[in-house]
């Protein structure tokens, strides 16, 4: 199911939310580099997702999730999982390497639930649970057929003025 | 990190600096033409329909077509290759737009000379704020794509790659005005759909299609639903978009202005047919991504990540390498270049001209737009530094543009309209276009900021309206 659900506000990123992001673009030039500069928090030893507040908090309105997590060192290979519950009774794996990020798109709605662990540990972290919830579906059709409406408009006024004025000219 | 650096930081220097000097030698070849100031913003108005046709649609194909595509296509499938190839829409009706333009302002200058005769100095005011606002954004998207171009393909740090492209892309245009701009276009143009159409067949015969088929149904089952919310929402947003950005954009205005009488039409549409398969060749290789096991960290940089895995596999290396920077570098500078030239025009013939009256000679003219163009390439700079998303940065001024569709039409086609309602209408649609932004969703700025602006100016046409003041000079400053 792609509906049924308020519309959602945002998409979670990496270290920062995406209404952070937009709010630097709103603001001066100067705030724009001055936030820029602020850093990220640095994780403690044990790998857990370094955004996991902001995930866990702000449905994804465009069914791409990203997750991020903390390493001490750069080597370290690890493994990420996904499953529909948090007993993760058929998880899905979804990364397995020494990046320290993964980019995941095409969420249908719904809740997912990731964990993450060091290869070769069997620890894994707390489950995340992360909810995917597009623009509603009231609220999306009246969008598309605004969207188509203004499209066709547009359109016919351009021709429509064209051939006029071409008529008009042609005439004098 | 996406996949292993192709190409060293060496020859990532060495292939922008040699592009480089080929365009400031051809820019400097072809800036001799430029005898005047017509010469230089204009080319001379003597543009036939190959150069039309073929700066146009390189001017179109950005870094945002080469990176955005692939990462619309990435978080929404086929349906965001076909939302940002929508955009070429925008660029064949500006066909009938570029015929009407060259019949009302045959001796026209700028798009901001249209918009003063047209709305007044309260009107002009509103669309050089807008559209300075939009150019540098534009820019700025490009700037940022150079640099993460560089940083992928050949470990070049972030802000030595953004600053370098940005440097080579000012010293041609410097030196060549609209020429050399339109010169290096028709080069850079042929480059550029030579390289695209070999990277995607390389990617189409790479991939097992079932295997593709079957990855994309268990790991991202949205991209097969017909009715994607958002990608349907990108759909309709990016078109008004991409009309937005054509109809007003002085980059394009400046070209309809540049070609011969009846040229600028056939050009126009010419151009948006080339370029409409372009972003959907360069947004399916990002489907390949989770079949050939590419971990996505950054999505702005999913297109070359996943062109160079797949020339890697196919035993080119460094050579693959080499052939995705030639082809997004010529993509970038093919619209940085334009965007300068562009935008200086604005700010050397409407701000320096038209707002503080000051006369330009022919001598005087290009010291000037030197300065133009620095200042507007240093702006972006400094806005470039923080290295944002993309798509976040792009889509962010869809209210700005699409605003104006309606008053661009009215102006052009249109003998009377309540001119006052039709300006409140633009500052609307752009407090709209960012509210729905921000609250509602990415893609929907420029469908919410069209739809209000066009409302206020259908009324306007109705409301107490009055005729549209007659024409005057259009460059009352240049000599």
């Amino acid at each position: 199911m792609w509906f049924g659900f308020p519309s959602a506000r945002r998409t979670p990123q990496i270290g920062t939310a995406s209404r952070t992001i937009r709010l630097h673009y709103l603001i001066p030039l100067i705030a724009v580099v001055a936030m820029s500069m602020c850093g990220e928090v640095v994780g403690a030893d044990e790998i857990d997702f370094s955004n996991r507040e902001a995930l866990a908090e702000s449905p994804s309105d465009d069914g791409t999730i990203t997750l991020a997590w903390d390493k001490a060192d750069e080597s370290v290979v690890v493994v990420v999982e996904q499953d529909t519950s948090s007993e993760f009774e058929s998880p899905l794996l979804r990364y397995e390497g020494p990046d320290s990020a993964t980019v995941l798109s095409g969420f249908r709605d719904g809740a997912y639930y990731f964990r993450i662990r060091e290869s070769g540990s069997d620890d894994w972290s707390e489950p995340l649970r992360i909810r995917v919830e597009y623009i509603g579906r009231s609220r999306l059709f009246f969008l598309l057929a605004t969207g188509g409406l203004v499209v066709l408009a547009t359109a016919g006024a351009i021709v429509g003025g064209y051939l006029h004025t071409r008529e008009k000219e042609g005439e004098s | 990190m996406l996949a292993a650096a192709s190409i060293t930081r060496e020859v990532g220097w060495a292939i922008v600096i040699v592009l480089g000097l080929i365009w400031i030698g051809l820019g400097i070849l072809w800036g001799r033409k430029a005898k005047n100031s017509e010469g230089f913003m204009l080319a001379g108005r003597n543009v036939g329909l190959s150069l039309g046709s073929a700066t146009a649609m390189a001017t179109w194909v950005t870094s945002n077509t080469m990176m955005v595509a692939p990462l619309l296509a990435l978080k929404m499938g086929i349906w965001g290759m076909l939302a940002y190839a929508s955009a070429s829409f925008g660029l064949m009706l500006f066909a009938p737009l570029a015929a009407r333009i060259k019949s009302v302002m045959p001796d026209g200058f700028t798009s901001g000379d249209f918009f003063r005769q047209r709305y007044g100095a309260a009107g002009w005011s509103m669309f050089m704020v807008i559209t300075l606002l939009y150019s540098i954004t534009w820019l700025v998207t490009m700037a940022i794509a150079g640099g993460k171009l560089l940083e992928e393909l050949g470990e070049i740090p972030y802000l030595q790659g953004m600053s370098l492209i940005l440097v080579v892309c000012v010293l041609y245009t410097l030196f060549g005005g609209l020429y050399a701009v339109i010169g290096t276009d028709f080069i850079q143009s042929l480059i550029i759909l030579l390289g695209v159409v070999a990277i995607g067949v390389m990617v189409l015969f790479h991939l097992d299609h079932g295997a593709t088929y079957e990855y994309v149904e268990t790991n991202q089952p949205a991209l097969l639903d017909v009715l994607m919310p958002v990608a349907l929402l990108a759909f309709f947003n990016n078109m008004l978009f991409g009309f937005g950005e054509v109809f007003h954009n002085n980059v394009w205005w400046s070209r309809a202005f540049a070609m011969r009488k009846g040229v600028a039409p056939k050009a126009f549409f010419l151009s948006g047919i080339l370029w409409f398969p372009i972003p959907i060749a360069a947004g399916f290789i990002a489907l390949a991504a989770g079949p050939l096991g590419i971990n996505v960290t950054d999505p702005s940089k999913v297109g070359p990540a996943v062109a160079n895995h797949v020339l890697g596999e196919y035993g080119m290396g460094m050579t693959g390498g080499i052939l995705i920077l030639v082809v997004l570098f010529c993509s970038i500078a093919s619209s940085i270049d334009s965007l300068l030239a562009a935008t200086s025009d604005l700010l050397v013939k409407d701000v320096y001209c038209g707002l503080f009256k000051r006369k330009l000679t022919d001598d005087t003219f290009r010291r000037v737009a030197a300065v133009a163009i620095l200042l507007v390439a240093g702006i972006a700079w400094l806005v470039a530094l923080p290295g944002h998303n993309l798509d976040t940065v792009l889509f962010s001024a869809g209210g700005l543009v699409a605003s104006l569709i309606w008053p661009i039409i009215a102006g052009l086609f249109w003998k009377r309209c309540n001119r006052a309602l039709v300006l409140i209408g633009i500052i609307a649609g752009v407090i709209t276009g960012y509210i729905c932004w921000f609250a509602v969703q990415t893609y929907v700025a420029a469908l919410a900021g069209g739809a209000v602006s066009m409302l206020f100016t259908v009324l306007s046409r109705f409301i107490a309206p009055s005729p549209f003041p007659e024409r005057t000079s259009a460059s009352p400053n240049v000599e």
